[in-house]
């Protein structure tokens, strides 16, 4: 998937349909990936730079390193495709296969997908931190998330004390 | 762990209520931003069941001193219901309801002489509230919340009350959150026959008296203006109107009346929302 900058273009992504018009997006670690264009504009940041001007040259991503790059390139492809199909089902159990992934990828998951502004895959992956946070006490959700507690035990007690049916 | 306001709110806002609440405990910042009124305001939206968690039904019997409050609510199972009670407002007078508005009271001492009846601003659900300075008036027709959260967290208190110019003229006042006093809005105008000061109802920016004569209210809370507003015509033969319930719900503003003995048989109107006439 990610070509060095001097193997360009990746025959790889070219061969698929090589009609349409190409983008090249360069990740944080200086790796390049050739898009066709209707799946870089998944991302209403690219879109904008796009409409600005900036299409012709590689569009660089400071902050998304190659690993999480070729994910949401993963995720914008297929969805191209589904946009054309109209499959929900099938949409949904891809969806759900490829969210199944650790904390710490979800996050960079996350962060691309608000950086570049790619709502179908925010929105996934948002869910998905929501689906794991439902249902958990306070302090389980600290340790899966890594998130220190300061929160004082005063302040926890009014917190309860509040919304003491929240707790029950 | 996530770090960005935005991203966290997008994923707060898929909890369900309780999860949601839970998560005030995680950490301070997850508490702050659900602590945030205008994130609640969102929340809500998203999800409409929550929009009116239920109704407080206040029963003032002529020789009890204070107002009976239950709390009804919406739906049965509904575990957000907050206490039936405004206990929190400390007044030994007893609180009654006045107006209430998107989720604000406005209260005052309930058995009291005029002079020494206080109001306040409340929010149930939080169990706030504030004393509002002395209405400029001598007598209050009516009191009323104009508080709009989608637009603003600001609220105004519209208060109609007596004028000094005769006692056949009312003056309106209004008290701003902004400001945290009472002003002159306008000048006196002629007492309107039969109007239900005490039962006005904000919908569409404006607040709504209507009369049980000929003649209904309207006044923008905004540009702070009052003008007439169409009535339904009366029923043929009845000189005034059987008025049984005047509100909004949803977005529309309804009229119930019941004519006659049989009291499930009623007209249900609805104003439309640029004042053209009722449905």
């Amino acid at each position: 998937m990610a070509s060095s900058s001097s193997s360009l273009p990746s025959p790889s992504s070219s061969s698929s349909s090589s009609s349409s018009k190409k983008l090249v997006l360069r990740s944080s670690d200086e790796k390049h990936f050739e898009v066709d264009e209707a799946v870089a504009l998944q991302s209403e940041m690219i879109k904008q730079m796009v409409e600005d001007g900036f299409g012709g040259d590689v569009i660089p991503l400071l902050n998304v390193s190659s690993n999480i790059l070729s994910k949401v390139i993963d995720y914008c492809k297929k969805h191209v495709d589904f946009d054309s199909k109209k499959k929900m089902d099938d949409r949904r159990r891809w969806d759900a296969e490829y969210i199944d992934v650790g904390v710490d990828e979800l996050y960079h998951l996350i962060m691309a997908a608000n950086y570049r502004n790619i709502k179908g895959l925010l929105d996934l992956t948002c869910q998905k931190v929501a689906d794991t946070i439902k249902g958990k006490k306070p302090k389980q959700i600290r340790i899966i998330f890594n998130i220190k507690n300061d929160v004082t035990p005063e302040g926890e007690q009014k917190i309860r004390k509040e919304h003491s049916w929240a707790f029950e | 762990m996530i770090n960005d306001n935005d991203v966290m709110r997008e994923v707060l806002s898929r909890l369900p209520i309780k999860s949601l609440l839970s998560c005030k405990c995680v950490c301070k910042w997850w508490n702050f931003l659900i602590s945030d009124p205008i994130f609640a305001w969102n929340y809500v939206n998203r999800n409409p069941h929550l929009f009116v968690s239920g109704f407080f039904l206040q029963k003032l019997l002529y020789l009890q001193l204070y107002p009976d409050l239950e709390f009804v609510t919406l739906d049965g199972t509904i575990d957000a219901a907050p206490e039936a009670s405004l206990s929190f407002i400390n007044d030994e007078k007893g609180v009654l309801i006045q107006h209430s508005c998107n989720g604000l009271l406005c209260c005052s001492s309930s058995r009291c002489h005029e002079n020494d009846r206080v109001y306040y601003i409340c929010k149930p659900t939080t169990k706030q509230y504030t004393v509002l300075p002395r209405p400029m008036a001598t007598t209050v027709f009516g009191i009323n919340i104009a508080f709009d959260p989608s637009k603003t967290l600001d609220y105004k208190v519209v208060c109609i009350c007596d004028s000094e110019l005769s006692s056949d003229h009312c003056q309106i006042t209004v008290y701003d959150s902004r400001t945290i006093s009472w002003r002159l809005s306008g000048s006196p105008f002629l007492q309107v026959e039969g109007l239900l000061y005490g039962r006005g109802v904000f919908w569409n920016g404006s607040l709504h008296w209507i009369g049980v004569k000929e003649t209904s209210l309207r006044f923008d809370a905004e540009q702070e203006l009052l003008v007439e507003m169409p009535s339904p015509p009366l029923r043929e033969g009845w000189e005034e109107r059987r008025l049984r319930y005047f509100g909004e719900s949803r977005g529309h503003l309804h009229l119930i009346e019941i004519y006659g003995p049989r009291t499930t048989l009623f007209d249900v109107m609805e104003l439309r929302k640029d004042y053209s006439g009722w449905s």
